[in-house]
């Protein structure tokens, strides 16, 4: 009778541990992850998407490994000529849009033309550039090289593992798993987007169990922590930035420009107002991605802008600094670069908006190439800058041009902070923020 | 070319597989960085020399970059001086694919900055983003040569006979064996291979090559004849009663006598096809596109394969570790990354000596076969290298 009752408990408690384990150990197919965004996405812009979710839905020909080391996608193989002008992408085969259509070289090249020089040729396409593409297979790996087809009415049809089934503009979007997907379907059934979700109704979307992805705000980053909250931090990918718009009077002035630039105490920013998230830079590439942001000053230089600001005429004008009120650190972050530039000499006013004499801006890098991430910012300071820069010694050369009349000035690398609910699983997103939420699945919710 | 990188194949290189620890390779670069600073400074100009370090490394491969550094100066002709009115600031520094010198003159207001990158070098296992996949696929008393997909199914070499085997609820049953005819006495050592395509097959022993169809109840008939396929469009001499090859056939048909080899491995470097061969003098030696001979080493078994995997055209190498017969084995993955093998990944365990190691005839696929050191029965597995991991 005891051996009988012993040999019970015993097969009891492995019933009991049976699907936990299970649930642990292997991949379970099935349920809808829930993510909820600050902003909207727009259907007839993915460029415009977070780095993060654009995989999602439009493939690329090549995807980058946790190292940024390129790995085909839909193309299965590349070469290239010793001059590193000439390249040719061959298409995997059996691939389809979302709708069907067969994915082909003509396609992708249709869809590639405004931006690079691609010409199709049997099932590979031929890129044939003026200058030497050494990390062309990075650049394509960027948002830019996302392969989509669009509709007449310029809304797009995409190639990830992930197809767009509902879209409710500005508001939600109804992921569904796309079966005929090359590297196999993804684990969950649907990734449902909520747009335009205030931080704090996603923090406490996340906490009810109604949401399993959430943004959270650079200045939320010690109370999420005190609750409790499983978070993961990308590296800093976004550059915050100050930029002096055209025509804008006394902010057309270069020496006020370098004067508000040395004015500007990065640290005390970063340590206070950013709570020691991100990095503070002069330049506008990120350390991780250039290995030479050191080389540009970020430190304050109080005496050097007085003197500076001292000789500019003054005009009598203030210039008005924009910040996006959405944005929860803007405010103070202008408010102190305007206290900054006061101390100077330099009279600026913080006022919320998209447009002043300068702007307080967020750049998203959408590239890991870091020529095509500099082109992408130099774009911003007016027509694209032909960056085509391979090495560091020649990208340096351009970034410095770039920046040398202060119209752009780099603050603040930051990065995305999400919260992630427990019952993700395999949550292994790539450092530069790349979700993979076809590699996630679900734990099961109880009833 | 295939690859991204531009590279150069034969610089002098000093292959020590033995030591503790790979060289992130700071010495070559050390070198073209002090270059470009003695170009940029004048003759006989001094310096005030400093040494930053702004990336991620282990107090190890810090004081190699120190050393490398500072040898490279002063043979590049650069004179420390601290009284000196130029300053040379160089920073070892990263980005997220390469490691990059970065020296910095200052003249006053004026400044010039030189750099030099080159590509990490990952340690082996930990990330890796490299797995290679190991599946059993048959396990029986007889030695297994090598095996290869027949549609659905499944063939098999071994020391004997060519069999089929067909997949019956997870497990593999064998269905058709033939008989090798052989003429003459196979070595102690038996290696062999096998190639299907569709329904016919080449089976090939050390001096012998049979031609078989699957069709036709596996009807097979053989031949003396001792040129094997080696992978990449070349071939080999075997010799029929040893183990090994002295000959090598290039693809373009220019044979080749060789000191004795017992497996080779063509892969891709920029665009050339360069060799490395697993010698019976114990080292592996490496070859170039004009096969000339170069580097050489010690560290690795006696069989190499050359794995192209659907991962941007790489070729990958596969090599056994060092041991006898009485000691489990392992297979190792390695990159070919300027001009020298990089282990990629953790070595993959083996339940005991690994007697045979080819590359597959599916695109990323290697075959090894392992006798068990407890059972000692013969295991045939399949390794892939996916893309996805």
């Amino acid at each position: 009778m005891r051996r009988f009752a012993w040999r019970f408990l015993a097969a009891a408690s492995l019933i009991a541990l049976a699907p936990q384990t299970a649930a642990e150990s292997r991949p379970r197919y099935g349920g809808t992850l829930v993510v909820e965004l600050h902003d909207a996405l727009t259907l007839t812009d993915p460029g415009e998407w977070p780095l993060r979710l654009v995989p999602l839905v439009y493939d690329r020909l090549v995807s980058l490994d946790a190292s940024g080391g390129p790995q085909p996608a839909l193309a299965a193989s590349w070469q290239h000529d010793a001059s590193n002008k000439h390249w040719e992408f061959h298409l995997r085969p059996h691939i389809a849009f979302h709708d069907g259509t067969p994915i082909t070289a003509g396609a992708v090249a249709a869809c590639l033309k405004d931006w690079i020089n691609v010409t199709p040729a049997g099932d590979a396409l031929v890129f044939q550039l003026d200058t030497p593409a050494p990390d062309l297979p990075v650049r394509l790996a960027g948002t830019r090289g996302a392969i989509l087809m669009r509709g007449a009415d310029g809304t797009t049809i995409g190639t990830g593992p992930f197809r767009i089934v509902e879209w409710q503009p500005g508001k939600r979007a109804l992921l569904a798993a796309y079966e005929a997907y090359w590297s196999g379907r993804p684990f969950t059934d649907y990734v449902e987007v909520h747009m335009g979700r205030a931080y704090r109704d996603q923090e406490i979307d996340l906490e009810l169990g109604k949401a399993d992805l959430i943004e959270i705000p650079i200045g939320d980053v010690r109370r999420t922590a005190q609750q409790a909250i499983r978070t993961w931090t990308s590296s800093p990918s976004g550059l915050l930035s100050l930029l002096f718009e055209r025509g804008h009077g006394p902010a057309d002035d270069a020496h006020l420009r370098e004067a508000v630039a040395l004015s500007i105490d990065r640290a005390a920013i970063h340590n206070v107002l950013l709570q020691g998230q991100g990095e503070s830079t002069g330049a506008i590439l990120p350390d991780w991605l250039s290995g030479y942001a050191f080389l540009f000053p970020s430190a304050r230089d109080l005496d050097r802008a007085r003197q500076i600001a001292s000789a500019v005429p003054k005009t009598g004008s203030r210039i008005s600094l924009a910040y996006d009120p959405a944005d929860p650190v803007a405010r103070p972050i202008a408010e102190r670069i305007a206290l900054n530039a006061r101390e100077a000499g330099v009279s600026i006013q913080a006022i919320p908006g998209a447009h002043g004499s300068v702007d307080l801006v967020r750049i998203p890098l959408h590239s890991l190439d870091p020529a095509q991430a500099l082109a992408d910012v130099g774009a911003r300071l007016g027509p694209e800058s032909l960056v085509t820069a391979a090495t560091p010694e020649s990208l340096f050369a351009a970034e410095r041009k770039l920046l040398e009349d202060f119209r752009l000035v780099p603050l603040f690398y930051l990065p995305e902070i999400y919260g992630v609910s427990s019952r993700i699983k395999n949550w292994n997103p790539h450092p530069w923020g790349d979700s993979r939420l076809e590699n996630v699945w679900l734990e099961a919710r109880t009833p | 070319m295939v690859g991204a990188r531009p590279r150069s194949l034969f610089p002098i290189i000093l292959v020590s597989l033995a030591s503790t620890a790979w060289s992130q390779g700071f010495d070559g670069p050390a070198r073209a960085l002090a270059q470009k600073i003695s170009a940029a400074l004048k003759a006989r100009e001094a310096v005030v020399f400093s040494f930053n370090i702004a990336a991620v490394v282990g107090q190890s491969d810090a004081s190699a970059a120190r050393e490398a550094i500072s040898r490279e100066l002063p043979s590049a002709g650069i004179v420390s001086n601290p009284q000196a009115a130029i300053s040379l600031a160089v920073t070892l520094s990263q980005n997220l694919r390469d490691w990059v010198w970065v020296g910095e003159i200052r003249h006053g207001d004026i400044r010039e900055v030189v750099m030099e990158h080159w590509p990490k070098l990952e340690e082996t296992g930990g990330s890796a983003s490299l797995v290679i996949e190991k599946r059993r696929m048959i396990e029986q008393e007889t030695r297994i040569l090598d095996f290869a997909p027949l549609g659905r199914n499944l063939m098999v070499l071994d020391a004997e006979s060519v069999s089929t085997y067909e997949n019956s609820g997870g497990a593999w049953q064998r269905k058709l064996t033939v008989r090798v005819p052989v003429s003459h006495p196979l070595p102690r050592d038996l290696r062999g291979r096998l190639f299907v395509q569709g329904d016919v097959y080449q089976a090939y022993l050390p001096g012998l090559t049979c031609n078989g169809n699957a069709s036709n109840g596996l009807g097979i008939s053989c031949r003396d004849e001792a040129l094997w396929p080696l992978g990449s469009n070349a071939r080999g001499i075997s010799i029929p009663t040893r183990n090994f090859f002295e000959h090598f056939v290039l693809p373009d048909g220019l044979e080749k006598r060789m000191a004795p080899f017992f497996s080779s491995a063509g892969f891709s470097d920029h665009g050339h096809t360069a060799w490395l061969f697993a010698g019976t003098d114990g080292r592996t030696h490496l070859y170039n596109a004009a096969f000339e001979p170069g580097a050489s080493w010690t560290g690795w078994g006696s069989d190499v394969a050359a794995v192209e995997t659907e991962c941007g055209s790489r070729t990958m190498l596969l090599a056994t570790g060092s041991g006898d017969g009485t000691m489990a084995d392992s297979v190792q993955a390695y990159e070919w990354a300027e001009s020298a093998p990089k282990p990629t990944g953790d070595p993959v365990p083996f339940p005991g000596p690994i007697t045979a190691l080819w590359s597959g005839t599916e695109r990323g696929t290697a075959v090894a076969i392992s006798q068990d050191l407890k059972s000692g029965r013969y295991a045939a597995f399949r390794l892939a290298i996916p893309c996805s991991r």
